[in-house]
């Protein structure tokens, strides 16, 4: 490849693996578990709101799902820790095609983070991340490394996946499904953007029958991260039987420019004739904005999760977001489907794809991509 | 049910809809439009910096659009218009502006852009 033909490529590569927000993402667990094999998040991980490091039960579904099995713990149980002590990883990477609506082949990574979660005497313990991030322009050599999640745990049940738990430190707001697919919607636009973790206050209440969270939060003061405001969230969700939950949710979050105010509602329906999870998340969304400006917006999303055998999952999810209802096409909708394969406890392929249009296609171009991604758990 | 849902949704955004009339300021077009689509943290955000350029806040969309990206009242010759309209790097890379949108920023261009800016 010549030079002048080189330079562009890289710069549409690197430039489309910032845009698709990937060189660092975040891992979290998969809510398609939830109903289907466990009732609550904390059946599986440390955190109360799912995500990061897994339980001792949360390494046993991971090995059992898997085609292959093997020791599910960390490098596989080989390096000694201490029983205070719980260590974690995730790397991950993707290569694939993407159009939008110029078509290229890309590859990228995506996460490279370690977990690491200290339980100390009365409950209380400590959790933290490090890992790779994107860095600041010009400034490559000392932004490279962060601490996406931080925070001190409280729990009122030590060892227990139930009852009182308050953390306090810097971690993702408690709202919404709470997906792994940063770029659906309903985090996207619906107020859990990728690296939108801030400082907060979150007091949860887990139970078999119901869960609430209520998180206060304050933008970063050291970082400029995507989110600018500060405000408050709600997230209740009630499982009116084994196969079904219903919640809702609301969300403040007021900045120097502009206060949004979320609503929404969520559902999880396991139809086990079917052996599939059906889930379901709608916000409505008024942003005010000074000095005048008030768009009000819907995001949907809603997602079918089914085991294909023992190692293997599909999910077709449904995403539509409408960013002003007083106008007319400026909706969009995206199709995504994504095929995992979970070969051993720590190795995971996922095919991702997707296909989006602005109101059906009248409104631009459409877009999408099709990449396959490689996920290694520690 | 997924025809449901969109349907609803579809019926609900149609209800009482209007022409483009929404403000075309740079504060509405900030953060209705640039920050939740171009000012993503690993994009124009004001850490990222992509090529120079942040449109996460008013302060700094209006820092960066007044550097080269605009030239009022002339919608040809600015960059930002560009960018969001051709084929090859259109931006968002990740996904397109709706038609409406960029109608909209091209109306403050013609528009309010120059006293936004505190551009000649």
């Amino acid at each position: 490849m010549n030079r002048t033909l080189a330079l562009p490529v890289v710069v549409a590569l690197a430039t489309i693996a910032a845009t698709l927000g990937v060189t660092a993402g975040t891992a979290r667990g998969y809510p398609q578990f939830q109903m289907s094999r466990d009732q609550t998040c904390t059946g599986c991980h440390v955190s109360p709101a799912g995500g990061g490091l897994l339980t001792e039960n949360g390494l046993t579904t991971a090995e059992a799902i898997s085609q292959w099995g093997t020791a599910p713990e960390l490098f596989y149980n080989k390096i000694p820790r201490p029983s205070w002590l719980a260590l974690g990883g995730d790397l991950r990477g993707a290569s694939g095609y993407v159009a939008t609506p110029e078509q290229l082949l890309a590859a990228f990574p995506m996460q490279a983070e370690l977990y690491g979660h200290a339980t100390f005497g009365g409950g209380v313990s400590l959790y933290a991340d490090l890992g790779a991030r994107v860095s600041e322009v010009g400034k490559e050599t000392t932004t490279f490394a962060w601490s996406r999640e931080h925070y001190l745990m409280w729990q009122q049940k030590p060892g227990e996946t139930a009852g009182l738990f308050v953390r306090a430190g810097r971690f993702m707001p408690v709202f919404g499904l709470r997906i792994a697919e940063h770029p659906s919607y309903i985090r996207k636009w619906g107020g859990t953007p990728l690296y939108a973790e801030t400082y907060g206050l979150a007091v949860e209440y887990v139970q078999p029958r119901f869960e609430v969270h209520a998180t206060g939060f304050i933008k970063d003061p050291l970082l400029d991260t995507p989110e600018h405001s500060n405000g408050g969230a709600l997230l209740a969700e009630y499982r009116v039987s084994e196969r079904l939950s219903v919640g809702a949710e609301g969300m403040y979050t007021q900045s120097t420019d502009d206060k949004k105010i979320r609503a929404g509602v969520l559902a999880k329906l396991y139809l086990s004739g079917a052996e599939t999870l059906l889930q379901l998340e709608g916000q409505f969304m008024n942003q005010l904005i000074e000095p005048r400006g008030a768009p009000k917006q819907i995001i949907a999303y809603l997602d079918a999760s089914r085991f294909l055998g023992s190692a293997t999952m599909v999910d077709l999810g449904l995403n539509f977001f409408d960013e002003n209802l007083q106008i007319s096409q400026l909706h969009r909708e995206a199709v995504d489907l994504n095929l995992h394969w979970f070969s051993t406890s720590h190795l995971e392929a996922i095919f991702t794809g997707r296909f989006e249009m602005l109101a059906f296609g009248k409104a631009g171009p459409s877009a999408g991509y099709a990449l396959v991604q490689l996920h290694y758990r520690l | 049910m997924a025809r449901a849902v969109l349907v609803v949704a579809l019926a609900v955004s149609g209800c009482a809809q209007t022409d483009n009339d929404r403000p075309a300021t740079i504060e509405y077009i900030t953060e209705a439009i640039l920050a939740p689509s171009c000012g993503q943290y690993t994009c124009h955000s004001s850490y990222r910096m992509e090529k120079g350029y942040a449109f996460d806040t008013v302060e700094a969309a209006r820092r960066s659009l007044k550097l080269n990206l605009v030239v009022p009242k002339d919608v040809e010759a600015s960059q930002l218009n560009t960018v969001l309209t051709r084929q090859i790097k259109r931006m968002p890379y990740d996904s397109p502006l709706p038609d409406k949108d960029i109608a909209l920023i091209q109306t403050w261009i013609m528009g309010d852009a120059a006293k936004d800016l505190g551009l000649p």
